[in-house]
């Protein structure tokens, strides 16, 4: 899902749900320490999805990437001890990086990271043009700076060596924090890395599900999630649990320069240094979960459905079409897009449904297919209609660039010919070409074909260049329509190119005259943004907007050819799109349904196919479990030969070689369908579909090349545990395993906040020293008697039910009345008209947590109570004695008047306290 | 004859933290199994927002499996059973009095209830005194008080009598789960409104517990437990929850009421087991749920003695006046009765037209069947008796 863009579409329409963190200066002697009271408000659990700090840890966007893979780790351990130092989690700190991903999720990762490897192969190519071109003029490049190569992020993957590596830093660096900070003392900290199959995100989930299945749970466990991705929100709503946050940077606090090739090769130190301080002062926030079910209370209250209003349940449907707008396993529907207030569409037709089904569209994550249809019909008369407005708007957008270019150019002209000087002294120094327009190849190999101008010969020839702009304009979009035709095949098209010979269409060679001129409108942009960023408008034949798209749509991307074959091609597409949607459920509310299941097509069906779903699955959908892929399986189905290095050098000719059998997969170009979409990334790599049989077997062939240590990194592992000695199992565990040599010690929640099972780790032995791995940095081995690390298994799985669990105390409302009411009238206004609200404008909101210890919050204050009397008595006056028959109809009356009445009112009773209705304050 | 005054109150009262020795359970068809395990409590459920569906309360009345008044008596044999099997384990129970909560409650109750009559039976064995009901005249005074209220009152109120005793049951059913939450599936926690309501099922506990220098036994039920029972057994007393009903409160006169009729006598009902937890549920004219309130044992003391609608009220209920007169009346029957005597048996009996409180020696025949049968069992009486040639 398009992360900013989800994120920016919740503050505005839920604009509470955000706060900034408060950090104390650590970097003073004397700063806060781990045990100080949090300024945030305390939290009880916090999970890291490592992978959303390895990531812009390893190649990071707005500072200079790491040298060594040990600097790498080095920032790593810094960033985490700052998050950590944000949340002071007290109970549990559970760290998971991404592992062996379930095979729907493993074909996004595929195209991830073949389009990641040609990007890098671009982005070496621009660098080392740039550094060409600086030494061309006479300028010294850093030797360090000329010899780097690009570090390949697909090392980020399961089974690499870096990932091992990952693995042992991240241990020592807890055993470390564990014997060193005192305020680690209670905490519990769980590793489950690369070697443990499953995503991050959803290994997570799997562990708060697994903790709330112990009796001896606590319901008002305080719970905080690191990272980025959007999911995160979802994730966490689809918990229940309602104290429950999600940490993150703010990206929208600190516009900073994205870092260009020029940027990171022109770096200086002392640059270097002021950008490596800011990162380190960079804001983040919190988005809590906790307001923004109080927003959705009120947005999704429906009086008139006629089975009860369950809030529990309503959040469990509002999750699902979330992620039926974007999510990692399905290409979404062509008629919702986030951008395009995809959801909100989505949700007015289920609250506009909701009355006419029997029963919610999930339960506790399995679809009701009755209630699915009547959603997609309500969706379906709503296709051809968004499918206009979306045409009419790109139609304005696109008068509006083209004005805008026409006046931009216009100036231009204006400046060059009244101003002497256009710019600084360097750029008049003969150049050699700059890379215009790339196309996608993997092999990375310059398309001679497009002449480049350089920028000086641009702006000298300006005045021709615009009266020329409209005819340029025509001959590009011919060039790119022939780039990224689906008619022709992308060999044929690439075989063009490279014989540099035009063809016989006379569009190419109409463009090939005024070749200079032709590529000026992306060269023009190339020094302000990104090259490979923005692509322009392609051609469509589909043309949702206008009628018959739907036979054209399956014409076109799915290569039917008949009435019969589209009827035909149809049903299977709807059929599996509805088991990805069954699928997708049941991975975010009870864990994977299956390993092995995947969505065979690029592309999804549209919301008026979605008939008759009874007859299409009469049995209901099923799925078979299966296993997880091992390290080395996964890593052949998801990288492109390029990232082979990571890999043992048996399988690196199943990649390359002509003679593999499984060389198919591996394509070395491949076409990208912008599918009517503007951003390079959000276009669909049309790569093969992995069979597994063949994969499988292909590699499974030389499992008897490996070295014992290779074979040693294809193992799928179980998660660890690490306590310190002062932690209240710490002598059970020690004695249990170390002494009476027993096999496992099972241990419930109420003793130290966790339940699960632990398991001696072989490998750790309580008398001996755990070594600092790196060969940077300064940091000291550690003494095994100061730590404790073991197995660790969650609690036996049991079906998770969407349920607020018994001795939940809710917190104290964050919303006003008047928020309630803006929230309404909001509703009735599209969303992207509302402001963006920034976290700092939250800045007085700390997250306590439940409203109390007592448990008599655990109800809401009513009418007719004793104690709720009591405390009206206390205060002067008994209110009104509500009619019965109006509360007995419209329970949603009783609600706000309990939101009068509720758990704010419990805490404000001074009186109460001295009466002794309420416990008096501590 | 001894008499104690009815002004009678010990000096001090030092109490002693309730601890659970064993629980047993009755199931549904009446019969009484040993549950060391806890494998048959019931486990607390209902969430805040479900108060708002209005649930009937006397929905499903046709259907109530009622135990009759006369199988639902405090039954001394079946706990003897299970006493055996718990001192086989764990030795001997010593104990100055071994007795049913309901029992002891009336006791504690007594200066608040001047006019309802007590009637027991007082056994000497063994160095404890163990204590029953006059089960005729109870049976008596139960049937007799359900014959006036059929005659005084029309059928519809005589009903919506009943009615109001199965709202209580149906209140338990509603709100409790047979297992723990996460293994229970979500179509049995909703569908708990159309389970048929039975008193049979109870789960018992005996506990342990002591005032003054007096060590007490007592055997109480338990409607349902917090979550879970903890493992540490100190603790487990403080995880069980009392659940009652009780009509809305609307106005000063019924808050006054309920207060020295329902609430005191759920105070003291807990506080002898040792149980902090209650929760009531408020129901309306209709019996619908509308509105459920949870207290801790401990703050209702303090809610009682600072309402300022009984200041200077003689409604006013006093709750350390009712332990004081409780530890009064617990030394005095240590003091009076010689537990070494084991050729007697003797009846406690309250008088409220005299005020009278007073212990008498029981006839030859009444002992003997109290000991042979009507309280102490044969069984039990064998085990006790090896127990002592073991220890000559």
């Amino acid at each position: 899902m398009g992360v900013p863009a989800l994120f920016r579409w919740l503050s505005r329409k839920y604009p509470k749900i955000i706060s900034p963190v408060i950090e104390e200066d650590q970097y003073e002697i004397g700063g806060p320490k781990y045990d100080d009271a949090n300024p945030n408000g305390e939290i009880d659990n916090l999970y890291l999805d490592m992978n959303g700090i390895v990531h812009p840890c390893s190649h990071p966007e707005h500072k200079r990437a790491p040298e060594t893979e040990d600097e790498m780790f080095l920032d790593i351990f810094t960033y985490t001890d700052r998050v950590l130092m944000m949340a002071r989690p007290r109970k549990v700190l559970m760290i998971a990086v991404d592992g062996v991903a379930p095979r729907a999720k493993m074909n996004q990762q595929r195209a991830r990271r073949f389009r990641s490897a040609q990007d890098a192969k671009i982005k070496q190519d621009a660098i080392d043009a740039e550094i060409r071109e600086k030494e061309l003029r006479g300028e010294i490049i850093n030797d360090a700076i000329k010899g780097k190569k690009q570090w390949d992020s697909n090392a980020i993957t399961p089974g690499t060596p870096f990932m091992d590596r990952l693995a042992e830093a991240l241990r020592y660096w807890i055993a470390y924090k564990l014997s060193n900070d005192p305020g680690w003392a209670s905490l519990q900290v769980i590793i489950s890395d690369a070697t443990v199959p499953g995503e991050g995100e959803h290994k997570l989930m799997s562990f708060i599900r697994s903790q709330r299945s112990d009796p001896q749970y606590d319901p008002n466990t305080k719970h905080c999630i690191y990272g980025l991705d959007a999911d995160l929100i979802f994730l966490g709503l689809a918990t229940h649990e309602p104290h429950f946050r999600v940490l993150r940077e703010d990206v929208f606090a600190q516009q900073s320069k994205r870092m260009t090739i020029r940027d990171q090769v022109a770096m200086t130190q002392e640059a270097d240094e002021l950008i490596q301080e800011r990162d380190k002062k960079k804001p983040f926030l919190w988005l809590h979960v906790n307001i923004l079910r109080e927003y959705l209370a009120v947005e999704l209250f429906n009086p008139q459905i006629p089975f009860s209003f369950d809030l529990e349940r309503s959040i469990d449907d509002w999750v699902f079409i979330c992620f039926f707008a974007g999510n990692d396993f399905l290409p979404h529907l062509p008629s919702l897009d986030v951008r395009d207030n995809g959801i909100d569409i989505l949700v007015n037709c289920w609250k506009n449904c909701l009355p006419t089904f029997k029963d919610y569209v999930t339960c506790d994550g399995k679809l009701n297919l009755d209630s699915v249809e009547k959603l997609m019909a309500a969706l379906a008369v709503k296709e051809d209609q968004i499918f206009k407005n979306r045409h009419v708007a790109e139609q304005r957008r696109e008068e509006r660039n083209k004005q805008r270019k026409i006046a931009e150019e216009q100036d231009k002209a204006l400046k060059s010919v009244y101003l002497s000087q256009v710019s600084k002294g360097k750029e008049k120094a003969p150049l050699a070409p700059d890379i215009n327009m790339p196309l996608m190849d993997t092999k990375g190999k310059m398309v001679e074909g497009y002449a480049k101008l350089t920028n000086n010969e641009i702006v000298e020839n300006t005045a021709i260049i615009t009266k020329a702009n409209l005819a340029n304009a025509d001959a590009a979009a011919a060039l790119k329509k022939l780039i990224d035709s689906k008619k022709n095949p992308i060999n044929k098209v690439q075989d063009q190119i490279n014989n540099d010979s035009p063809t016989s269409e006379s569009e190419t060679s109409e463009s090939e005259v005024p070749e200079s001129e032709s590529t000026e409108d992306v060269t023009k942009e190339s020094p302000k943004k990104r090259k490979f960023e923005e692509v322009e408008e392609e051609t469509d034949d589909i043309k949702l907007y206008e009628p018959g798209y739907q036979n054209r749509y399956y014409e076109i991307k799915f290569h039917c050819k008949s009435e019969d074959e589209i009827e035909k091609t149809r049903k299977d597409v709807v059929l599996h799109y509805l088991e990805g949607i069954a699928w997708v459920s049941l991975y975010y509310y009870q864990g994977c349904p299956s390993w092995k299941w995947y969505f065979p097509y690029h592309y999804a069906p549209f919301a008026s196919d979605f008939t008759n779903l009874k007859d299409l699955v009469p049995d209901g959908i099923k799925f078979d479990l299966g296993e997880p892929f091992k390290p080395y399986e996964q890593l052949m189905s998801v990288l492109p030969a390029d990232s082979r290095h990571t890999l043992p050098k048996v399988f690196h000719d199943l990649m390359i070689s002509e003679d593999s059998d499984i060389i198919d997969f591996y394509p070395e170009e491949f076409k990208i369908d912008m599918n009517g979409k503007k951003m390079a990334w959000q276009g669909i790599p049309l790569l093969p579909f992995i069979d597994e049989k063949r994969l499988l077997d292909s590699v499974q062939a030389k499992y008897k090349l490996l070295t014992e240590d290779e074979l040693n990194r294809n193992i799928n592992k179980q998660a660890e545990l690490f306590i310190s000695p002062r932690n209240k199992n710490y002598n059970k565990f020690h004695e249990k395993l170390y002494k009476d040599n027993e096999k496992e010690v099972s241990f419930k929640y109420a003793k130290s906040g966790l339940a699960g099972t632990v398991l001696k780790y072989e490998k750790f032995q309580p008398e001996s020293i755990l070594r600092y791995p790196l060969k940077e940095g300064n940091m000291p081995n550690v003494k095994n008697n100061e730590y404790f690390q073991t197995y660790y298994n969650f609690p036996e799985k049991k079906t998770g039910k969407s349920m607020i669990l018994n001795g939940h105390i809710s917190a104290i409302p964050a919303l006003t009345t008047a928020d309630k009411n803006n929230l309404i009238y909001q509703l009735s206004k599209p969303s992207h008209m509302s402001r963006f609200t920034t976290a700092d404008e939250n800045r007085e909101y700390i997250n306590t947590g439940p409203a109390g210890k007592e448990l008599f919050k655990c109800y809401s204050m009513r009418r007719g109570g004793y104690r709720s009397y009591m405390i009206n008595l206390q205060n002067g006056g008994m209110p009104p004695v509500q009619p019965r028959n109006q509360s007995y109809r419209n329970p949603r009356s009783q609600t706000f008047n309990n939101a009068q009445y509720n758990n704010n009112r419990y805490n404000n009773q001074q009186n109460g306290a001295r009466s002794g209705y309420l416990p008096p304050r501590k | 004859m001894y008499i104690l005054p009815i002004n009678t109150r010990a000096k001090t009262t030092a109490l002693k933290q309730p601890k659970e020795l064993f629980t047993f359970n009755r199931d549904e068809n009446g019969e009484f199994h040993y549950d060391p395990n806890h494998e048959n409590i019931n486990y607390y459920y209902f969430p805040n927002t479900k108060i708002d569906e209005n649930i009937d309360l006397q929905s499903g009345f046709k259907n109530f499996k009622q135990i009759p008044i006369q199988d639902n008596l405090p039954n001394f044999k079946s706990f003897f059973k299970f006493l055996i099997e718990y001192e086989k384990e764990n030795g001997k129970v010593s104990s100055d009095i071994v007795t049913f909560r309901g029992i002891m409650t009336r006791i504690l109750s007594l200066p608040n209830n001047l006019s309802d009559p007590i009637d027991l039976y007082i056994v000497a064995y063994d160095g404890s005194l163990f204590v029953k009901l006059d089960d005729e005249m109870e049976l008596k005074r139960q049937k007799d008080q359900d014959n006036r209220q059929r005659q005084t009152t029309s059928k519809e109120k005589y009903e919506f009598i009943k009615k109001c005793e199965y709202a209580g049951y149906k209140f338990e059913t509603i709100t409790t789960l047979k297992r723990p939450w996460a293994d229970t599936s979500r179509s049995t926690i909703e569908k708990r409104n159309k389970k048929v309501v039975n008193n049979y099922e109870q789960f018992l506990s005996v506990i342990k517990t002591g005032i003054g220098k007096n060590k007490i036994v007592l055997i109480g039920e338990v409607d349902c437990c917090w979550n879970y029972v903890p493992d540490e057994k100190s603790k487990i007393l403080s995880n069980y929850v009392e659940l009652k009903t009780t009509r809305l409160i609307e106005n000063n006169m019924q808050v006054v009421n309920f207060e020295s009729k329902k609430l005191f006598k759920t105070w003291c009902q807990c506080f002898l087991m040792g149980i902090t937890k209650i929760i009531y549920g408020f129901r309306d004219d209709n019996l619908i749920l509308r509105n459920i309130e949870f207290y801790n044992t401990d703050e209702i003391p303090v809610m009682l003695k600072n309402n300022p609608l009984t200041h200077n009220s003689d409604k006013k209920v006093n709750c350390t006046n009712c332990l004081k007169w409780y530890g009064a009346v617990v030394d005095w029957l240590n003091d009076t009765i010689n537990k070494q005597d084991e050729t007697k048996s003797y009846k406690l009996k309250y008088d409220p037209n005299d005020r009278s409180f007073t212990v008498k020696e029981v006839s030859k025949e009444r002992n003997e069947k109290l000991r042979n049968g009507e309280l102490l069992s044969e069984e039990f009486k064998e085990w006790r008796q090896s127990l002592k040639n073991n220890n000559k």
